[in-house]
């Protein structure tokens, strides 16, 4: 602790945000779930392209960008879009949030299927949370991707 | 409250402010053009630099640009505070 921080711990910090947003209101998971289901076809490729140290070092560069996408998404949502009231309600979106961003860390650390497969999880039910939060009920529906996971999508 | 801490989040502010960064805010100057203010908008407090004062309105913006595009203008009963110290 420095000098500064000493002087001023009487004072209670509270977090001022100085982020990009213009307050749109547009804000959506599905550039997380996106980006989590590349992240675990990148871990599916690997596996298959492992002999070749070209597709490798392709696949492992996609894997390594779209895992930044799901933490820059899921960071937006978490810093833009969820507000006190969601958390008081989703008591365990904090702890999603940030095992979803750490899981998102490992998955570009290592090629692992199963924190791949966990990273879409967390995804899929932070995404669930936040239809809630727009009072509309998410579904699960499966995907059209080659991951053959789920996608949460919603209805009125 | 006349001075109030903050904890910067967010990288629209640098290379002033980094994330993680601690602020003090005077809420009883006259801020001007140039001078990084809090301000609450949407029931959260914000942190940009003042680029023009137009009549009432305050028009704001990030100093990163890669980071940050200019929000809407906030009124004078916008703002919290001035920032006078950083550490």
């Amino acid at each position: 602790m420095n000098a500064a921080s000493l002087l001023f711990s009487f004072l209670k910090s509270e977090t001022a945000y100085a982020h990009c947003d213009i307050p749109c209101g547009i804000y959506d998971p599905n550039q997380a779930q996106l980006g989590a289901h590349t992240v675990l076809r990148m871990t599916q490729l690997f596996e298959e392209h492992k002999d070749s140290i070209h597709d490798v070092a392709r696949i492992v560069r996609v894997k390594e960008k779209h895992g930044d996408l799901v933490e820059e998404a899921l960071g937006t949502l978490e810093n833009d879009y969820f507000k006190p009231e969601h958390y008081e309600t989703f008591p365990e979106l904090t702890d999603l949030l940030a095992a979803a961003v750490k899981l998102s860390i490992t998955a570009r650390q290592k090629v692992d299927m199963a924190t791949a497969e966990e990273l879409l999880e967390k995804v899929l039910l932070i995404s669930e949370i936040f239809y809630k939060t727009k009072n509309v009920t998410p579904i699960r529906v499966p995907s059209v991707y080659p991951t053959k996971g789920e996608f949460v999508t919603y209805h009125e | 409250m006349i001075l109030r801490k903050f904890t910067v989040s967010g990288h629209s502010m640098q290379p002033y402010l980094q994330e993680g960064d601690h602020v003090l805010s005077l809420n009883f100057l006259r801020v001007r053009k140039g001078d990084v203010i809090v301000f609450k908008q949407d029931n959260k407090y914000l942190i940009k630099r003042i680029k023009k004062i137009a009549g009432k309105e305050y028009l704001l913006a990030g100093d990163n640009k890669k980071d940050s595009l200019e929000i809407k203008p906030i009124q004078k009963n916008d703002i919290i505070g001035k920032v006078v110290f950083k550490f």
